[in-house]
């Protein structure tokens, strides 16, 4: 493995991403911050060997290096623009995190060696984006001797080239299995989710959903197995929490980030804008409630989907359409009889029956996802039972996020009949699990007990106590406290 | 203040206990999580890329590098492998440990062009991967007495590749496997 290669991979993923976010003017806290800017400089890099292929360019070790040297430089600009505005001041984890945080590290060691050691294993991938990848790094272009072969049984060539160019740059820079972009995706996820939860909740409560989450049996192999649906999952995820940022602080960068998330969610699964056109109602009752005149409604609706629209069009009717040799009419992937509505409720049914709460001896449900949905289950009825008035606008907006991935996967499975109940809704169900960490977020029952806690560990003896308790009453009056 | 912090860090510790005490995660951990550390030091003594692939992808692999190695020292100008179809290995072999892969596939384990009996060029294939029960019958793929090379052999199934030098033995050879669908993944 070539460790210059990969320092230097993320040194510029980090620098290209925190540039990139710098445009945008979020304010973020700092150990967040720098996870997402990570996550987004690996995004912006899946563009770079895509967009080399659309102009015709070699792909090779030095256009690869230029490409990625002008970009890292030209998003660093507005960065050392307001170098004098930034913090880095991360704060040491309490004594009580400790025992969560060497958990976490030792579930991504197991990732990273498993993501290190093993080439790519799913079918999906070796027969279409790691088939090419592999090729292009030997003949420097994305099309290349792998359209000679009989592919009569595949169409994976046909999916977006987001892994497909992570493959490549991976590569070339670092090994020859690529694919150790995921552990950097990985780590820097569970870095970004532990903080994003800690934001809120106490780290004892945050950690034990993160550990939650991370134990999730179907998603955590897709940490190592390379594959579209976990990255999908986070930017899904992402898109929906920069809207709640949106919906709070009325901020259009927050608007327009989430866009761009939904957009690189759009990267790595092209039918995503099917679920978010499920999610406009949502962002219209929203920005109608801010009282815009529907001219304005409009624009930011065009302003949200351009992005996810754009990746869309790039990648079905530019690089499929006039970039791939081999003929393919999206139109005969859907569904051509859509007067009749029942596949759509038997899908629903079974996606119920077989995957979320099957009552089988196999119990595939508990076997797929362990017990994370039924745990949101039970936290949801206690918050509908006692805490009715603790819900906010983030917990309508993660439950709005968690219907539509709900009511939307059968819908694909009705629009688009290779959308399996097996492998792609079973997969595409992941995209519920993040959401569910956002609704815990603003959870009645979990806020309050972080407030109890927070009461409970920063009370002092009773002379001291009308000094401090201002400062402990919620978590968010602690978090001003601080800045204060 | 410590204190209570110490005492949140047990509070820690016993959550934790308890979620990896409860039936599945437990018993998840057993089967999924601790084998990859058990086998760390093993993975550790067998870095070689070759090896790692062939660990991964099985015997399938371990055919594939085989031809490859037969091929180049055959000096094989232009191969194209007939497979053979996987409903043949399993329904007619009983044999279930080895999966052939698409054309695609092999082209990603050896960068050698294959082609399956119901491709569209099949009729291109110059080289022929062929299994049998045992080593008695593999002549019957080879009328015209060319040398069989072995790839794999054990009381099972014996897996070898033969040359394919005139029209008549390649059609010969699809007959065998006109029952069997090769489009079956």
């Amino acid at each position: 493995m070539n460790i210059a290669g990969l320092i230097f991979l993320i040194v510029t993923h980090f620098l290209s991403g925190r540039g990139f976010i710098e445009l945008f003017k979020l304010k973020l806290r700092p150990v967040m911050m720098f996870s997402l800017s990570v996550i987004t400089g690996i995004v912006l890099f899946a563009f770079i060997p895509f967009i080399l292929q659309l102009c015709h360019v070699p792909i090779t070790w030095t256009s690869l290096m230029i490409f990625i040297c002008a970009l890292t430089i030209a998003l660093c600009m507005p960065l050392l623009m307001n170098i004098k505005s930034m913090r880095f001041n991360i704060k040491i984890p309490a004594l009580y995190e400790y025992p969560y945080l060497i958990i976490f590290a030792l579930f991504i060691i197991i990732s990273c060696w498993r993501c290190f050691y093993f080439p790519p294993t799913p079918r999906d991938m070796l027969s279409g984006p790691e088939l090419m990848a592999e090729y292009t790094v030997k003949e420097h272009s994305m099309i290349n001797s792998m359209f000679s072969l009989d592919l009569h049984l595949t169409n994976n060539y046909l999916k977006p080239p987001s892994i497909t160019s992570l493959q490549i740059i991976y590569k070339i820079f670092v090994h020859p299995f690529g694919q150790i972009w995921l552990s950097v995706f990985f780590i820097s996820c569970v870095i970004f989710l532990y903080d994003f939860l800690k934001e809120k909740l106490h780290p004892v409560i945050g950690g034990f959903l993160l550990l939650f989450f991370i134990t999730i049996p179907e998603s955590f192999a897709y940490t190592f197995m390379i594959l579209y649906d976990f990255n999908n999952m986070i930017f899904f995820f992402l898109g929906f929490y920069f809207f709640t940022r949106y919906v709070v602080s009325k901020q259009l960068n927050d608007f327009l980030f989430a866009g761009f998330m939904w957009g690189i969610a759009t990267y790595f699964r092209l039918e995503t804008p099917v679920l978010l056109v499920l999610a406009l109602p949502m962002v219209i009752y929203f920005l109608y409630k801010e009282k815009l005149p529907w001219i304005k409604i409009g624009l930011r609706i065009i302003m949200l989907m351009a992005f996810p629209a754009l990746v869309y069009i790039l990648c079905i009717n530019i690089f499929d359409k006039h970039y791939i040799p081999l003929s393919f009419n999206v139109g005969t992937q859907i569904n051509s009889n859509l007067g009749d509505i029942s596949p759509y409720f038997t899908r629903l049914s079974e996606m119920n029956s077989r995957l979320l709460f099957d009552s089988s001896e196999m119990n595939m449900s508990v076997t797929l996802y362990g017990y994370f949905i039924y745990f949101f289950i039970f936290i949801l009825i206690v918050d509908t039972i006692f805490f009715r008035k603790r819900f906010t606008k983030e917990s309508a907006i993660a439950l709005y996020g968690i219907a539509t991935v709900y009511f939307g996967l059968p819908l694909l499975g009705y629009l688009l009949p290779w959308v399996d109940l097996m492998n792609t809704t079973k997969r595409g169900l992941f995209k519920l699990f993040p959401l569910m960490l956002l609704y815990y977020r603003s959870s009645g029952s979990l806020t309050l007990l972080t407030n109890i806690i927070n009461n409970w560990e920063f009370s002092k003896p009773k002379d001291e106590v009308d000094k401090r308790m201002p400062q402990v009453a919620t978590t968010q009056s602690k978090g001003n406290a601080k800045k204060k | 203040m410590t204190f209570k912090k110490i005492i949140l860090c047990i509070v820690s510790i016993f959550i934790i206990l308890i979620f990896f005490k409860t039936e599945f995660y437990s018993e998840w951990l057993d089967r999924k999580i601790y084998p990859i550390y058990d086998n760390m030091d093993q993975d550790m003594d067998h870095m070689d890329l070759k090896e790692r692939r062939e660990k991964r992808f099985g015997l399938t692999y371990y055919v594939a590098e085989e031809t490859d190695t037969i091929l180049k020292m055959q000096n094989a100008k232009d191969p194209i492998i007939l497979l053979p179809p996987n409903k043949y290995i399993k329904q007619d072999l009983h044999f279930m440990d080895f999966l052939i892969v698409e054309p695609s596939l092999f082209y990603y384990y050896v960068g050698r062009k294959s082609v399956w009996a119901t491709s569209a060029d099949v009729q291109k294939a110059n080289w022929a991967i062929v299994a049998e029960k045992t080593r008695a019958t593999l002549p019957r793929y080879n009328p015209d007495k060319q040398p069989i090379f072995l790839l794999y052999e054990d009381k099972n199934i014996c897996i070898a590749l033969v040359q394919i030098t005139s029209k008549q033995q390649l059609d010969m050879i699809l007959s065998f496997y006109k029952d069997f669908n090769a489009d079956d993944l």
